[in-house]
């Protein structure tokens, strides 16, 4: 038999790989009647956006850096007011079998937290729980979430 | 041996009619010269004698007040599956096929000892292959497994389609070829809920990124666990009817330009859900981190799972299930959370963060009382959380959303005209997902199907 206990016969539960996106920018939109046709005017201009969220002021969003300008004329064009702030990274806690695992944002906020990480946006998929942090802290925080899962020493993508 | 692992639920084993339908799908297989292996379910849905709930309601109904044990429930529950088997055996035997039954453990389905939730560790297929080369149409008690030391475990919720995955997974590598079908009562995997919509299409053929994802975000199609494993070990998986002559849909690697190219699948809605925000306006970044650790510290304490967090702008924000409401207000309503030090040569010495929900939480109001005689002393900052009740989620399913000019503004923008108001939206490798009112959920499942075109072609995107 090829499988023996141990070994990953189906998905191991438990939070299993740290994933890092980093060169991405924070794009914050405080228009809250024109969030929508700046984002249709993006797309319109091909550039893609990600881990949109939904604000009282208007939305927040992430863009790839080199995007930065473009974002930043479309905006102009539409007009929206909107800021950017660059170098952020995206940094994803992906786990197995999520639904069985309460707390795992409870466990990253204590990581990063206690680190001294600010968080400056946060999401979740159902194996994985994304932050957004500045890529200057990115160490340290992949150093806090390793030791908190038990990670160290692999894992980390 | 060409060997068909043929899947079962409670529905298609309820009846005799139903069951004779099933038992001519096994049959079907056999005659076209494969080894057929039976995975069922337990008889019907709850209320059903030997449904899985009715057979917990036995159990709970000796004293609702004293948990049963896990591994004496799993010891019950298992039994279901055991009567629905060898019912539908003997359903083939009479027939005049050489059958035998078996459970999960006798299968060879050695488990981890985490009883109702129990993880497969190995196969061990001997057995099982044995009688399939003798000609016996094997059936296998769904749902089950067994411990080392053979103490029966249950596999959790999907567990029957996790039995037909992993068992095809194990006698992949013995056989010249394997195929899993699962039988339910719709032809295949839709592109949205039949009931919602009625031009929903069957796909003729999903990767198992795609289902799993379907899965995960509310189709009930197949356990998003079933495909998980069904993708580690490369087993192809059907989805068909007990009661229709229809192709059904195939799940499988995407290897083919059919469904590896960018293209939008579907559209589900999941979840009974309440949205609560917790306004911070004034707080820095850091100190709403605090507040929100120690919230959710709390909820993970109850295992109370929480879904579309949000942070940042102000405030922070997340949804959890309805049923776990009133905890979650006896947790949060009241809690009080002290924050940064001030001087210490004047007052005011700190800031307390006192947070409701709603602003006539009793927690909250008992608290601000009691705290009334200290405000000369430090800050209280009071946060009343909004909360929105009766919500649900509705998710767009899509397979290379990046390569799909405007997916997330067209699903915005459709939405938006129809009225449906937007409370948060969460995006992932294979999906984008609204947060909306349950009032809204119909309207919103409709219009994006028709709007994505999915009712249309086998290819969208």
């Amino acid at each position: 038999m090829e499988h023996s206990p141990g070994t990953s016969f189906e998905k191991e539960r438990g939070v299993h790989a740290i994933q890092v996106r980093d060169d991405l920018a924070l794009a914050t939109c405080t228009s809250p009647d024109k969030w929508l046709i700046l984002l249709k005017a993006l797309a319109d201009n091909g550039i893609p956006v990600f881990h949109l969220k939904l604000h009282d002021s208007g939305i927040t969003f992430i863009v790839r850096s080199e995007y930065i300008d473009r974002v930043l004329q479309v905006s102009d064009s539409v007009p929206a007011m909107t800021s950017i702030e660059p170098n952020v990274a995206f940094i994803s806690v992906v786990a197995g079998a999520m639904r069985d695992l309460s707390g795992i944002i409870a466990r990253i906020f204590d990581a990063l937290v206690g680190a001294g990480v600010q968080i400056l946006q946060t999401g979740d998929a159902h194996d994985a729980v994304h932050c957004l942090v500045r890529e200057a802290s990115v160490p340290t925080a992949v150093s806090a979430l390793e030791k908190e899962f038990e990670l160290v020493g692999g894992g980390v993508s | 041996m060409r060997v068909m692992v043929q899947k079962f639920g409670g529905t298609s084993v309820a009846t005799d009619e139903a069951r004779a339908l099933a038992a001519d799908r096994v049959a079907q297989a056999v005659e076209a010269g494969w080894n057929v292996v039976v995975v069922v379910s337990a008889i019907g849905r709850k209320g059903a004698p030997y449904a899985t709930d009715t057979l917990l309601g036995l159990l709970n109904g000796v004293d609702p007040q004293v948990n049963p044990a896990p591994r004496e429930s799993d010891l019950l529950l298992a039994c279901g599956e055991v009567i629905s088997t060898v019912i539908f055996a003997q359903t083939l035997r009479v027939r005049g096929y050489e059958t035998i039954a078996l459970t999960g453990g006798q299968a060879g389905i050695i488990t981890d000892y985490e009883f109702t939730n129990a993880r497969i560790l190995e196969i061990q297929p001997a057995y099982l292959l044995q009688q399939l080369d003798a000609g016996r149409i094997v059936f296998v008690a769904g749902f089950q497994g067994a411990t080392e030391r053979g103490a029966i475990t249950t596999l959790g919720r999907g567990g029957s389609d996790t039995t037909a995955s992993a068992l095809g997974a194990a006698v992949k590598p013995h056989v010249e070829h394997v195929e899993v079908e699962i039988y339910t009562d719709v032809d295949g995997v839709k592109t949205a809920d039949p009931r919602i919509v009625k031009d929903a299409r069957t796909l003729s053929v999903a990767s198992y990124a795609e289902v799993s994802e379907m899965a995960h975000q509310g189709a009930k199609v197949v356990h998003p666990r079933s495909a998980e494993i069904a993708e580690i070990h490369d087993v192809p998986l059907w989805v068909k009817s007990t009661f229709e002559e229809a192709p059904g849909t195939l799940i499988r690697r995407a290897s083919t330009s059919e469904d590896s190219s960018p293209r939008i699948t579907g559209v589900t809605s999941t979840g009974k859900l309440v949205y609560l925000r917790f306004p911070l306006p004034d707080v820095s970044d850091m100190d709403r981190a605090k507040i929100e650790r120690e919230v959710y510290r709390l909820l993970r304490n109850e295992e109370i799972s929480i879904h579309l967090s949000s942070t940042g702008n102000g405030a922070f924000a997340f949804a959890v299930a309805r049923e776990h409401l009133g905890r979650v207000s006896e947790l949060i309503d009241g809690l009080v959370i002290p924050g940064e030090l001030g001087p210490r040569t004047h007052p005011p010495y700190g800031v307390i963060t006192l947070l409701g929900i709603g602003s006539t939480g009793r927690g909250m109001n008992a608290q601000r009382t009691l705290l009334a005689g200290a405000s000369s002393l430090v800050d209280i900052r009071v946060v009343e959380a909004d909360l929105v009740e009766n919500c649900t989620m509705v998710s767009v399913i899509a397979t290379g959303i990046d390569d799909i000019p405007g997916i997330f503004v067209t699903m915005l923008g459709v939405l938006d005209e129809q009225g449906v108001w937007l409370y948060q939206t969460a995006d992932s490798a294979y999906s984008l997902s609204v947060l909306i009112r349950e009032a809204d959920s119909v309207r919103a499942v409709r219009t994006l199907h028709e709007a994505f075109k999915l009712g249309m072609a086998d290819v969208c995107g």
